[in-house]
């Protein structure tokens, strides 16, 4: 019996004869190959049969897998997963840790570090006060602790004394603000 | 072909906006196991090949992802994320986690008594089972995730490994598995999976 590789390479020129490595023949039956060497598979498929039945037999087996994979399908566990999924939630939300961000409402408002960017000028000139306010406003500053922040930061300009006088006047103005517009 | 009937529809909208409501990431939560769960757990089947664990680890999916929108998190790939995170989580286990018993898979079949006819859910347990000692985990892995409709890219995002690989992984675990029911007809001709 004539050797079916044998006639392949006598009859189609260089590029079609080969036969394709299987993992190529997998990859060109799940459409991943590039172009140019899908054309080449492609045309060495019209001309073996034996690589074509191999590659009907690709999808033939994955649709085996599928079906055997099917009999673990249990909607009655996933009914009881789902129910045991809802019961955490709960218990997640008490485990949860406090968010590091403070709440929206809580951040410094524009008319706030306005009004302290003018007592802060007084004292370390506009540049200064709004370099202060611009890196008490990145570290997440609240109006009850942006009087430390301020004292901290300005101790290295004017002094640790000075800027805890600042910083008390800032307390005060904080504290007359957030009263006023209702901030907690 | 084949591929248009296993495409799985995923209901998820990539990640609800910041500052949802709490509700609102439940509910998207619950919407995501509805539709994801039963395709993760046959996927974390292959990679445990323990009943138990797999669906242990499905919930704990599902809470990392409920967990991470709480925090604000948002997930770009939709599923993708889901079997990274299965597959982290189950490795990261396996590393700790000294399994003393093998689950015989005939277990998975005391727990899927839903279906309609015992003989051939027995049968189709057998199979699998056999199926699960012949092939590697990494072949059963690439095997479920492309029936699932992954493509290469992402089975190999998935897995760590170059695309490329993928269908060599593929192309070795079909062999094998086409041996298999070669011998199975040969030996009882149990061949009829309706």
């Amino acid at each position: 019996m004539q050797n079916p590789l044998r006639r392949i390479t006598l009859l189609f020129p260089e590029g079609v004869r080969r036969h394709p490595a299987s993992a190529t023949l997998v990859a060109y039956v799940h459409g991943e190959l590039p172009p140019s060497v899908r054309a080449q598979v492609s045309r060495h498929l019209q001309h073996c049969k034996c690589c074509e039945k191999e590659a009907l037999a690709i999808d033939d087996d994955l649709l085996y897998f599928k079906r055997l994979m099917a009999v673990v399908e249990t909607s009655a566990a996933m009914e009881d997963g789902l129910s045991r999924l809802e019961q955490c939630f709960e218990s997640r939300i008490a485990e949860a840790p406090v968010p590091i961000l403070p709440k929206p409402e809580t951040r410094l408002t524009s008319a706030l570090l306005k009004s302290i960017q003018n007592e802060l000028m007084t004292y370390v000139g506009s540049r200064a006060a709004e370099r202060i306010l611009a890196r008490a406003d990145r570290s997440f500053c609240t109006p009850q602790n942006l009087s430390k922040q301020i004292e901290l930061t300005m101790g290295g300009f004017i002094g640790s004394r000075a800027a805890a006088a600042v910083a008390r006047r800032v307390d005060a103005l904080c504290g007359a603000m957030v009263s006023h517009q209702g901030i907690p | 072909m084949w591929k248009s009937s296993i495409e799985t529809t995923v209901a998820f909208d990539g990640g609800a906006e910041q500052g949802s409501s709490l509700e609102q990431i439940q509910a998207e939560v619950t919407e995501s196991y509805k539709s994801l769960a039963q395709c993760l757990l046959r996927y974390l089947l292959c990679l445990t090949r323990d009943f138990d664990r797999a669906q242990e680890a499905v919930q704990e999916v599902f809470l990392r992802y409920y967990e991470y929108r709480l925090k604000g998190g948002e997930v770009p790939d939709g599923r993708g994320w889901f079997y990274r995170v299965a597959r982290n989580y189950v490795v990261d286990q396996t590393r700790t986690y000294r399994s003393d018993r093998h689950v015989s898979l005939n277990e998975v079949l005391l727990k899927a008594d839903d279906h309609d006819c015992p003989h051939e859910a027995l049968a189709r347990t057998e199979t699998l089972d056999l199926l699960f000692q012949v092939l590697s985990a990494r072949e059963l892995e690439c095997l479920e995730l492309r029936v699932e409709g992954f493509k290469y890219k992402e089975i190999a995002e998935i897995l760590g490994i170059e695309p490329g690989t993928v269908g060599a992984i593929l192309a070795q675990g079909l062999k094998k598995m086409r041996a298999l029911r070669v011998k199975i007809v040969e030996e009882s001709g149990r061949c009829k999976i309706p």
